[in-house]
């Protein structure tokens, strides 16, 4: 296998997102599927679920994978299949509301086709501590890392482009984790996920011309669990989503648990005359990563998204060294 | 500049690094279960409850930066 394909398996993603974007948005908003950007004063209507259109890109770019490197078929498939359960779950939360335990059981089913491929090594690398052998855990863990990392990702979209954009960074740290590993099938799948969620990037930053809704959250959420348990270098990965992390893990000890948005009696942050973002003080509010951002002084939205990726490159440079400290690297 | 007032969360990120890379470290080094354990049960139950282990080391860790984080963003949002 050689990264001769490196460039066509990101082109192709990039390019089909990029191109299918606009087509999934004007389709959204004929149909009226649109939602309200709250974080702006003059409250203008996005067309939502719009995240349909880096499935296009992940399809044809993992497709055209698949046939030109058969002998990673199996792994390349196996991420394709989880990212398009995690999606067919995040179009059902984004048409039912799902309850926040329901959507936690059901991304389980999203790790269940690389178990069926068995595109997995249960012998993670672990800084310091080396090779570990999980042969019956690894397995077992699965179904819950891509429903963590499905729901992370869902719980990280607060402000324009802020999950597009830290998905971006994180899967540029794996797909270099990768190269530098000497694992060429991460490099390449690394870099067909991160075509299409670059180009989304594109359309979803500051100031946002369309929303990826669940469906878009959960399969980049998906798409990087996926990516992560096919080609090992697990702890690199947890280290790069601290602050996605630190976010999801905050917000659920701050309300006690899994807990829908209607159950939770004061907002975060509170949007001023003047267009500026504050922390609300209210200490019922959860703990957001947003508030966090905004507990020293109010900021405007464009400056709170580029904190988080400010935060998620960082993180990722620990992540970077994180590398280095494994051994066999 | 918005950075300076959010400094603390960038060093909470850095002292979470730290302390898992740290733990990882004296784990290596300070405790090795298998030779005592393996006494009692066979390879495979020596892995699942070494998993165990450290499923828990991970969950008390993650408490411990809940505790050093909501005490630090009280004092940011309460000055």
């Amino acid at each position: 296998m050689s990264y001769v394909y490196a460039p066509l398996a990101f082109a192709t993603s990039f390019v089909a997102t990029l191109l299918s974007t606009p087509k999934v948005a004007s389709y959204m908003r004929g149909k009226g599927i649109v939602g309200v950007d709250v974080h702006k004063p003059s409250k203008p209507e996005i067309p939502e679920r719009v995240g349909l259109s880096m499935l296009v890109g992940f399809i044809a770019s993992l497709g055209l994978l698949c046939l030109v490197d058969l002998s990673s078929a199996s792994t390349y498939l196996a991420v394709m299949l989880s990212i398009l359960v995690a999606a067919g779950i995040g179009l059902v939360d984004d048409f039912k509301d799902l309850k926040p335990l329901h959507k936690v059981i059901l991304a389980t089913l999203s790790g269940l086709p690389i178990l069926a491929l068995r595109a997995y090594e249960p012998r993670p690398l672990i800084p310091f501590v080396g090779r570990v052998r999980l042969t019956i855990a690894y397995p077992i863990a699965i179904p819950f890392a891509l429903s963590v990392t499905s729901n992370t990702m869902n719980m990280a979209d607060p402000v324009n482009g802020a999950m597009s954009g830290s998905a971006s960074i994180i899967i540029t740290t794996l797909v270099l984790a990768y190269l530098l590993a000497g694992k060429p099938k991460g490099v390449l799948a690394g870099l067909a996920l991160l075509g299409a969620v670059l180009a989304f990037y594109v359309y979803n930053r500051y100031p946002a011309r369309v929303f990826s809704g669940n469906v878009g959250s959960f399969a980049v959420g998906a798409a990087l669990g996926s990516l992560v348990v096919t080609n090992g270098l697990e702890v690199v990965a947890v280290v790069a989503m601290l602050p996605q992390v630190l976010n999801s893990f905050m917000i659920l000890s701050s309300v006690g648990g899994l807990k829908g948005k209607t159950s939770i009696p004061v907002r975060p942050t509170r949007l001023l005359e003047d267009g500026l973002i504050e922390a609300v003080k209210d200490p019922r509010a959860p703990l957001t990563l947003v508030r966090m951002i905004l507990a020293s002084s109010p900021k405007r939205e464009a400056e709170i998204a580029r904190e988080f990726l400010t935060l998620t490159a960082f993180s990722s440079f620990l992540a970077i060294i994180t590398l280095f400290l494994t051994v066999e690297v | 500049m918005s950075v300076r007032g959010t400094v603390w969360i960038y060093v909470d990120i850095f002292f979470a690094w730290l302390s898992m890379l740290l733990g990882l470290y004296l784990i290596d080094r300070l405790v090795d279960l298998a030779p005592i354990l393996e006494e009692f049960m066979s390879r495979t139950q020596v892995g699942v409850v070494e998993v165990l282990i450290t499923a828990l080391l991970f969950l008390l860790w993650l408490i411990a930066w809940r505790i050093l984080t909501v005490k630090a963003f009280r004092r940011i949002i309460g000055s």
